[in-house]
């Protein structure tokens, strides 16, 4: 009983993680559907955003960073 | 219908319509010709995207038309579609990034010069200076003034022609360090696919290896004043043996002016230099008949610098007046010609002081 709501409680966290990122992304090219905006506003939680919101950022920089890398890589 | 066939066939035939070239120059150098490769691409590029776009929403616009009784839909979002138009144009810009960096980099490489040439915009002409040779000139237009004001036809060249053309070796990579004296200008010949901004305080790197000997001519291309339309630029690209010949014509040239510089003039001899050196170096300002513009510019008729105290007239000449339009002109004009300038004020232009300067006497 108890291993069962442990389960079901990080599985809970794992999937605010993932809608948290999956917004983020979604704000990264200003395409987000009505129903995930009212979701995240009613349940979302500010910190998990702003960590998600800071990762995906480290993550679209080194993207950037890595895809410059590869062009040079190709144009030399 | 027949008419209009032939006016159609004529005007297509008509030698004035190359002339209407719309597409920028394929050039002369092999950066030239990638410039211009990228260039189609993109393009060609934008040209496909136009077409399915505008396809699309013509097609639209016509299929669902209201006359055939079509209602438009009411929905809020379609986020598949949504990221399917942000992320397929992102995939496109970052595809035509890779060709386009591979072109800036051979643009930017300015390393291994075999010539280093310092180019200097002033309000306006153009100052070339060789790093290695100890060559320096100032570049000014050289349109007879008839042409401008329109008192005779204008010549092919017309105000893309210069006294002295900055002269390169073809085959050979020369590299510009670009900048300015004074205001912001810009240096640009569209055969060389260069155009630099030439920035006071900032030198700017561009380079260029041309195949072949010839002449080619650019403009300011950055509004910087009065006469931005009236300093141009033309390069002389020469054989090698033609441009060592050059090369060694310019230093004796320097040793001959030297020379004549301790020599003593006659009134009459420095009078008539002068004119060409005021004509030159001084009407864009001062006006060729020497009254100025009323406002903006002083006159040289009567004017009390003119007319007064020759020391402070060589003066102003020679180092400008801080804080006006007036420059130095110790770098651009020799001793000679300033020498010759100041007598052409003071005895000409309505002037009639009657005294002259010597070549030796001016103390730069």
């Amino acid at each position: 009983m108890m291993i069962e709501i442990i389960d079901i409680k990080s599985s809970l966290r794992v999937k605010i993680w993932v809608q948290a990122i999956w917004s983020v992304m979604a704000s990264f090219i200003g395409v987000q559907s009505n129903t995930n905006r009212e979701r995240d506003f009613e349940h979302g939680r500010f910190s998990v955003f702003v960590v998600a919101g800071l990762l995906m950022t480290l993550i679209f920089l080194l993207s950037v960073y890595g895809l410059v890398q590869l062009v040079m890589m190709y144009v030399q | 219908m027949s008419k209009a066939f032939t006016l159609a066939l004529s005007l297509l035939s008509t030698p004035a319509l190359a002339d209407w070239q719309l597409n920028m120059n394929e050039g002369v150098t092999a950066l030239s010709r990638e410039i211009f490769d990228l260039h189609m691409l993109i393009f060609w590029i934008c040209v496909v995207i136009g077409v399915a776009v505008f396809g699309v929403m013509f097609y639209s616009i016509f299929k669902f038309r209201k006359s055939k009784g079509a209602v438009a839909e009411h929905w809020h979002e379609n986020t598949t579609v949504e990221v399917f138009w942000t992320v397929v144009p992102s995939i496109i810009l970052i595809a035509m990034a890779v060709p386009a960096t591979a072109t800036l980099m051979d643009m930017y490489d300015t390393s291994e010069a075999d010539v280093d040439i310092q180019i200097t915009g002033y309000q306006w002409k153009w100052r070339y200076q060789y790093l290695d040779e100890d060559i320096d000139f100032f570049s000014n237009l050289s349109t007879p003034r008839e042409e401008i004001v329109n008192e005779s036809t204008k010549n092919p060249n017309y105000l893309l022609e210069v006294d002295n053309a900055l002269v390169i070796p073809a085959n050979k990579k020369v590299r510009f360090l670009v900048t300015a004296n004074d205001v912001i200008h810009s240096w640009w010949v569209p055969h060389f696919a260069v155009k630099k901004d030439a920035i006071p305080g900032f030198i700017n790197e561009a380079w260029v290896k041309v195949e072949e000997p010839g002449v080619y001519r650019g403009q300011c291309t950055e509004l910087c004043g009065k006469d931005h339309g009236f300093m141009p630029v033309v390069v002389e690209v020469k054989s090698e043996a033609d441009y060592e010949q050059w090369v060694a014509d310019q230093k004796a040239m320097k040793l001959a002016m030297a020379d004549e510089a301790s020599k003593d003039l006659s009134m009459d001899e420095l009078i008539a230099k002068g004119e060409g050196v005021y004509q030159a170096a001084c009407s864009g300002c001062h006006q060729p008949n020497g009254q100025g513009i009323p406002g903006a510019f002083p006159a040289i008729t009567g004017s009390a610098i003119a007319t007064g105290a020759i020391d402070a007239h060589i003066d102003i000449i020679v180092n400008g007046k801080t804080g006006t339009a007036m420059q130095a002109f110790k770098e651009q004009l020799s001793a000679v010609d300033i020498a010759a300038v100041v007598t052409y004020q003071r005895n000409a232009l309505g002037n009639t002081v009657g005294d002259m300067v010597q070549p030796s006497a001016i103390q730069k």
